[in-house]
């Protein structure tokens, strides 16, 4: 009983100092990003003939409902010198017909370095007028296809993207601000991500920002803002973000070819390749920063049937204890790695040990107050703690999306969701947890791909 | 107990007071935004005839939302004009004494806000801010230094334009403000950019300054 009772304070007290550094470390990000944006030399740089150019990476595998809406938003960025790579990884489905119909494909010759390896490739494919370039080869995963891809570039700068993804017209052009404003030390950029279940998409391009109808979208609204306003424009202040999302991310390729790409070993491969940036730099002791942007750059489509959710959450849950053991020289070498180690561990501890210990911590109040260890009044007062304690971070986000340059100030979001943070945390959040605690049992296991179903960005048709 | 209670009254006291921030951030937004489009649609017709050279000098904006939003209606128009129209609007905003509020705020004592007053006289390319700008080049901070040096290349004054190497050449780091400042020195400039490209040590600027040089001659 003492010992449970250490183990839960020493919890909260992690939990509760982590969250409010991280939080003044958010204000700060986005009070900066809100005074980037009022003009930056970004956008006149970006019409001379100094722009970096870049190559968009598009990993797909069984997308042919969303790969042609995706391709042609990344088509639609406002960047002057942008070509895409697609590579189709093995797609049972008609992922690759889709691609070659609608862009009007070639095959052509293959033209690919072999700095990574990869699995073999079938056939490449090319549309020059419109810059893109399609892969197809064997299944070897995300990472393996976005290895090909990272092969097949030949930019300084490459975008790693989800195929499911839909970027804001502008959104290469703010990630790419911080790699303008100091190339040499940064090595790699994130932006923040939302759900785009509930927006209504027209040509690629989200035209109008709305809230999901399904619950399960919206639970998910709730995690991704405190995900991408909370921890990481938090973690970004003091270079300490641990992860950058596959779903839009901006990488120097030379540094990635140097850390070997990205890990087959592990199924959080973004999270991985992001904290080998980390260790490359700080083992060489080079200068370095890995930027976030405090804005919306990108869409996605989470899941909203539970199947799909429990599979995905099964998955982040198995990466982030591969990601955890993969780098645990990381985590067992403070002195090393000083400043970046002070905020990354303890945010991955949180991430790995967080739902065993809150279900199990569950389960055994239950059991204290049944069999009369505990009083029920008291068992009844932590759970309550916990859910305000939930709550206040979650209106803790809601407020720093208030600050952020490309706010969402509407009266029915803010109801709906704080509707929706107080519901959570009835069943969805111990779902969740449990979830997760499943796929670190697995952590073994390496899969290649998650089975996402896609239902496809709303039409204006299906909208109205 | 007693302080688990106490801590939940302390999250329920929290809540409240983000909850109390993010209306008064809605209701404060609603307030400003529907003052912000009223003012809006009366400066927009009156700038939008004047530059076309069809209308009168449009009125003083006195009250200080009105100037704000003046500033930011003849900013964003500055950004999509030549000569002979980007002067007149100039002459419009250095009557109303906006030049000067600019120019001024170079001596604030936040750096954006030092940044963007010197962005505004980039865009305004008005003669007269130049030996405020010129001072200003001894910011204390870097950034600060390279906007004004991209809005001495914009003015593209011939004296005011030596100290600019230095500034350059001083940058802890080649980035954005000094390929920002680049860009300017060659559409504005382009023999300034030459001698440059010429006298500097630094490879970065020459190759990025012949680049842009090149870029120009097509």
């Amino acid at each position: 009983m003492r010992i449970f009772t250490i183990v839960v304070a020493v919890y909260t007290a992690l939990y509760f100092t982590l969250g409010l550094t991280l939080y003044a470390f958010a204000v700060v990000e986005l009070l900066r990003a809100r005074r980037r944006a009022l003009r930056s030399h970004a956008r006149r740089i970006i019409r001379a003939p100094i722009v970096p150019a870049v190559t968009v990476l598009v990993p797909a595998h069984n997308e042919e409902l969303v790969i042609a809406e995706s391709v042609r938003s990344i088509l639609a960025l406002d960047y002057p010198k942008l070509s895409v790579v697609v590579t189709n990884d093995g797609s049972t489905d008609n992922t690759l017909g889709v691609l070659i119909d609608e862009f009007e494909l070639r095959p052509v010759a293959r033209e690919l370095t072999d700095d990574l390896p990869h699995e073999p490739l079938r056939a490449v494919y090319k549309s020059e007028d419109l810059g893109l370039t399609v892969l197809d080869k064997e299944q070897g995963g995300r990472s393996d296809a976005l290895n090909a891809a990272i092969c097949a570039a030949t930019t300084p700068l490459v975008c790693i993207i989800d195929a499911d993804s839909v970027l804001e017209q502008d959104g290469l052009t703010q990630l790419i601000v911080p790699m303008l404003e100091d190339p040499a030390a940064t090595i790699a950029c994130g932006g923040i991500v939302g759900v785009g279940n509930g927006c209504r998409i027209e040509r690629g391009q989200v035209v109008e920002v709305g809230l999901a109808r399904n619950p399960l979208a919206m639970f998910q609204t709730l995690e991704y803002l405190r995900a991408f306003f909370f921890a990481r424009a938090g973690l970004a202040v003091p270079n300490s973000l641990h992860l950058i999302s596959g779903a839009f991310g901006l990488f120097r390729r030379d540094v990635l070819i140097e850390v070997g790409g990205l890990g087959k070993e592990t199924v959080g491969e973004d999270f991985d390749l992001t904290m080998k940036l980390h260790r490359h730099a700080l083992d060489r002791k080079r200068p370095y920063r890995i930027a976030y942007v405090s804005t919306p750059v990108c869409w996605t489509e989470v899941p909203e049937r539970i199947r799909v959710l429990r599979a995905q959450r099964r998955r982040w849950g198995r990466g982030a204890a591969q990601v955890m053991v993969a780098h645990w020289a990381f985590a067992s070498h403070p002195a090393r790695y000083k400043r970046a180690w002070m905020f990354i561990v303890p945010t991955m501890a949180l991430k790995v040990a967080g739902p065993p210990l809150i279900l199990i911590g569950l389960v055994l109040a239950v059991i204290f107050a049944v069999i009369g260890g505990v009083a029920w009044p008291i068992v009844i007062a932590i759970l309550a703690f916990w859910l305000v304690f939930g709550l206040m971070l979650t209106v803790a986000a809601f407020t720093l999306e208030d600050l952020s340059p490309r706010r969402a100030l509407g009266w029915r979001r803010f109801g709906h969701l704080f509707l929706f943070a107080v519901l959570e945390n009835f069943g969805y959040r111990q779902l969740v947890d449990l979830w997760h605690l499943e796929g670190m049992l697995t952590y073994r296991r390496v899969a290649g791909w998650g089975a996402m179903e896609r239902a496809g960005f709303t039409s204006p048709a299906a909208h109205s | 107990m007693s302080t688990i209670l106490a801590a939940i009254a302390v999250c329920v006291f929290v809540i409240a007071l983000f909850v109390a921030l993010a209306v008064s951030v809605r209701l404060e937004w609603r307030r400003e935004e529907h003052g912000r489009r009223r003012r809006r649609a009366e400066i927009e017709p009156q700038l939008y005839t004047y530059v076309a050279a069809d209308g009168p000098l449009p009125a003083r904006p006195k009250r200080r939302a009105e100037r704000r939003t003046f500033r930011a209606v003849a900013y964003e128009l500055l950004e999509s004009l030549d000569d002979p129209e980007r002067s007149r609007l100039t002459d419009c905003l250095e009557q109303h004494g906006l030049v000067w509020d600019a120019v001024r705020e170079l001596g604030s004592r936040f750096p954006y806000r030092r940044r963007r007053a010197a962005d505004e006289l980039a865009l305004t390319r008005s003669v007269r801010a130049a030996p405020a700008l010129r001072r200003a080049l001894s910011d204390r901070n870097e950034e600060v230094r390279l906007e004004c040096a991209r809005a001495l290349a914009e003015i593209g004054e011939g004296e005011y334009l030596d100290e600019l190497p230095a500034v350059l050449e001083q940058a802890s780091r080649f980035g954005s403000g000094v390929a920002s400042v680049l860009i300017s020195l060659a559409e504005r400039e382009p023999g300034r950019l030459a001698a440059l490209c010429e006298a500097t040590e630094s490879a970065e600027l020459r190759s990025t300054g012949l680049v842009l040089l090149g870029e120009g001659r097509q």
